[in-house]
């Protein structure tokens, strides 16, 4: 048994209408799988993990800065778009020019484009949630003088 | 780019797995509060806050101290101060609030009025104090605020009259919130109040705009469920900010959930197992996966073993909050210690005052923290291959692993325990890393956390509120009403922060669009009459440009210029109160003008009035076919005899309409009314006269005058 992954992304808004599908391991090829054609994108996310604290999933790809990849992911933070990332496993001596259908789900998960950084070669976009670790202020809402006019001194 | 990557220090693992360590800081109870304390502003820039609860079974609700955005002060001929208030309860909409549980300071006095969305009551505020002869004149504030527009919350107005001599007007108004803001229940799927900790957690994310796809609702849906089953309610008062997360891990575990993130989704677990129906599992505990060296990696496993400091016995004392019916809260402690162990202390104190108010959930939360500390010995690190157990486990499965210490001389002996998955990493490499907190059992498999949790029960005593000494209750302690709204839309409020639409043309006769739709054109003399005695001047909504010569006996009327639409004498808006008491300091001065005769009241007679009214056209407006001739200008004067008072003023408002074939509009309809001041009783409102006008005219108020004979 030849042990291999291969790593697939899917950029999708709210409303569930998809924007990019990548994978990163058939090279130079758009494969299909689950019924949608998945476009060559060499990416790596450094994998990912789930716990019972609150920021875990904070996950980095790092993806080559292409016109592509910038676009994507401009269009996506700035419309806090959502990211499925998933993790396949499989047998490469059963094939390895195509997705199987026997491939094993080994991991995946959503989050939203929260930032990146990167040059004018690669990019690293991190993936995680809209909720700021210092801001996300709770109640949510200030008295403005709009809501409770000039106030009153007592 | 490459990132530097680390582990958290084992030890953590514990903590974040839901042992309730020493809290950094032991203070009083926060639930608490003072009573007799003046009454507060809110100030611009803190929080709205939130009231969460709900009041059943006899216990839940929340005492709040809400600010006051709002006042206005005034004071009778006795000089007794009517205080009001506008004061802020809730961001959404709560219960509506009956008599009963309104207090200033600590007696139920007063009245009120409650609304959602809008401003409550229809008072314009400000100070209204006036000398009066032989009282000292109080001393109320007077920056008392304008009014605001409060959208998507509740408010409350509150008024309350004192006598002279007490400066009680200006204490702090509390009440006894019996419903909370409404939320979506995930529980029952109900709109309304609720006191389930889930609920605000679900309320919270989606404020804060985390897609739904982030939120793990079915997570949060069992842990309402474990939540209610269990009788773990949360009543609580937000009124400071914090960050959300903050908030979740100090609270949370005091409802014995445990913030997961799986898969990028957020939600809640319980701490312990449970069954299907959400009741905590006091029978064998299943594991999901166990681990041998078959799977592990070798050189992966590590060990962290509870520090001696986190084995002491001690004692749990946790406060919490009795709500009463019908009387003050009571702040209450439970003491939770194993028998026979820690007479003497050690004690940690955990304040849970500010969200609980069951005795069963404090001392259920108190034998957790206990339990969990001294059963639970070590946490455990280890990577394993990706096998069966990658599809398998999530975190909060119960995992099994034994692997086996093989020493050279001493045989073999198994380290082989129950732990509870805390985390796991899954790397590119392959391998999959799993954080556990050890799971302990007893010889009967089943855990002896939820076993002692699920055995713990308080003493069911309730106390009452030992409230002594006369009572200061005006209203009564089982009055349920819940008074008639009174508001002011926010359509009706001049937008008092500039951020409404209020648009102003440039040029001579600039017209003014308030909102409302009202036209006000600068330089009008508006309604109403002159002055007795034939002179002109200012009389009764003379929109002259400035506010402060209003002479408007309603000072509250929002009809203060020329609206297009004015409500009937029959129509509960109608302006003009003639039940206005006289010598209240907010009648105009017209309503007690110069007599003939020097004196006032006049002496009863005759008098007379003449009543002069035009109506012009600053647009000839062009007729359609077959419709009679529209008039330009005409002019009508009456006069007659007034009986039974003396006339002080006149009104002219509009009637009503009908709609005309002949115009572009409707026939507007204007019908004046005399003012007559009897003697003694309410004012005496007479219609005059009527007048009609088509949309193409701008009518011109009538000049009138009042003869006395």
């Amino acid at each position: 048994m030849a042990r291999a992954q291969s790593q697939y992304l899917r950029i999708y808004d709210t409303a569930g209408v998809t924007y990019q599908r990548w994978q990163s391991y058939y090279s130079n090829t758009t494969v299909s799988w689950s019924s949608a054609s998945w476009q060559y994108v060499p990416f790596i996310a450094d994998g990912f993990t789930a716990g019972l604290s609150g920021d875990e999933t904070d996950i980095s790809i790092a993806a080559p800065a292409t016109s592509v990849v910038m676009d994507a992911f401009l269009t996506a933070i700035r419309r806090g778009h959502l990211v499925e990332l998933s993790i396949y496993q499989f047998d490469t001596i059963d094939g390895n020019d195509t997705p199987q259908t026997e491939q094993e789900l080994v991991a995946s998960v959503i989050g939203q484009v929260v930032g990146g950084s990167g040059g004018l070669t690669s990019m690293a976009i991190q993936l995680g949630n809209a909720l700021s670790p210092v801001g996300a202020q709770i109640p949510p809402r200030k008295f403005t003088t709009r809501i409770m006019g000039k106030g009153c001194r007592l | 780019m490459s990132w530097i990557k680390a582990a958290d220090p084992l030890a953590l693992v514990a903590i974040q797995a839901g042992r309730i360590g020493t809290p950094s800081r032991e203070d009083g109870a926060a639930g608490g509060g003072s009573l007799d304390t003046q009454q507060r502003a809110v100030e611009l820039g803190e929080p709205v806050p939130i009231v969460f609860g709900r009041r059943r079974n006899g216990a839940g609700g929340i005492f709040i101290s809400p600010g006051a955005t709002e006042a206005r002060f005034e004071n009778d001929t006795s000089n007794a101060v009517t205080a009001f208030y506008h004061l802020v309860l809730s961001e959404g909409e709560i219960d509506s609030i009956a008599v009963r549980d309104v207090f200033q300071r600590s007696c139920r006095v007063g009245s009120h009025t409650q609304t959602y969305n809008r401003r409550a009551g229809t008072w314009t505020p400000g100070n209204y104090i006036v000398q009066r002869a032989g009282y000292d004149k109080p001393e109320c504030p007077y920056y008392c605020g304008s009014v605001g527009t409060y959208p998507n919350m509740s408010t409350l107005s509150f008024q309350v009259t004192i006598p002279d001599g007490f400066d009680q007007w200006n204490r702090q108004v509390h009440l006894f919130i019996r419903g909370g803001m409404h939320v979506t229940r995930l529980y029952d799927s109900t709109v309304g109040p609720s006191d389930n900790f889930a609920d605000l957690v679900q309320w919270m994310l989606s404020s804060r705009m985390v897609p739904s796809s982030l939120v793990d609702t079915t997570a949060l849906s069992s842990a309402a469920t474990f939540l209610e089953v269990n009788g773990f309610t949360c009543n609580c008062w937000l009124t400071e900010s914090r960050n959300y997360a903050d908030l979740l891990a100090e609270w949370a575990p005091y409802f014995l959930l445990g913030e997961i993130n799986n898969a990028g989704k957020r939600g809640l677990r319980p701490l312990l197992p449970t069954n299907g129906d959400g009741t905590i599992n006091t029978g064998v505990i299943n594991w999901e996966y166990i681990f041998t060296e078959d799977t592990i990696l070798p050189g992966s496993l590590e060990i962290e073993y509870t520090s001696l400091a986190d084995r002491q016995p001690f004692v749990v004392q946790l406060t919490w909050r009795q709500e009463l019916d019908d009387d003050m809260a009571i702040i209450r402690t439970a003491e939770v210690r194993y028998a026979g162990t820690a007479e003497s202390g050690p004690y940690e104190s955990h304040d849970l005052s500010a969200f609980c108010t069951r005795e069963d959930h404090a001392v259920k939360v108190g034998a957790y923290i206990l339990a969990k500390r001294t059963y639970a010995t070590h946490t455990i690190r280890f990577a394993a291959r990706p096998q069966a157990h990658n599809r398998i486990l999530v975190p909060g499965d119960i995992i099994r692993v034994k692997m086996a210490r093989q020493a050279s001389t001493a045989g073999t002996s198994y380290h082989d325990y129950l732990y509870q998955v805390e985390r796991i990493t899954k790397t590119l490499a392959g391998d999959v890393a799993y954080e556990c907190v050890h799971f302990p059992i007893g010889t009967d498999g089943k855990s002896l956390v939820a076993a002692d949790v699920a055995a713990a029960t308080g003493t069911g005593i309730l106390l009452t509120s030992y409230k002594t000494g006369v009572g200061c209750d005006v209203n009564s302690g089982s009055d349920t009403t819940i008074p008639t709204e009174s508001f002011i839309e926010i359509g009706d409020v001049n937008d008092p922060g500039g951020e409404l639409g209020t648009s102003v043309s440039t040029g001579a006769g600039a017209e003014v669009t308030l909102p409302g739709g009202s036209i006000v054109t600068p330089g009008d003399s508006g309604i109403g009459g002159g002055s007795p005695g034939g002179g002109g001047g200012s009389g009764p909504n003379d929109d002259s440009g400035n506010p402060d010569d209003e002479k408007d006996p309603s000072p509250d009327s929002p009809y203060d210029s020329w609206p297009e639409n004015y409500p009937t004498p029959d129509d509960p808006d109608w302006p003009f109160d003639p039940a206005l008491p006289i010598d209240d300091p907010t009648a105009p001065a017209w309503l007690s003008p110069a007599t003939p005769s020097g004196e006032w009241p006049p002496p009863e007679g005759t008098y007379a009035y003449t009543w002069n009214q035009s109506a012009y056209s600053n647009d000839i407006h062009t007729p359609l076919s077959g419709c009679p001739f529209v008039r330009t200008s005409s002019v009508q004067a009456s006069s007659g005899p007034v009986t039974g008072g003396y006339p002080v003023g006149f009104f002219f408002y509009q009637e009503g309409s009908v709609h005309s074939q002949c115009s572009d509009g409707y026939i507007k309809l204007f019908r004046t009314y005399l003012v007559i001041r009897p003697t003694s009783g309410p004012l005496i409102i007479q219609a005059v006269g009527i007048s009609t006008s088509t949309s193409a005219f701008i009518v011109q108020p009538p000049t009138m005058s009042i003869t006395y004979t």
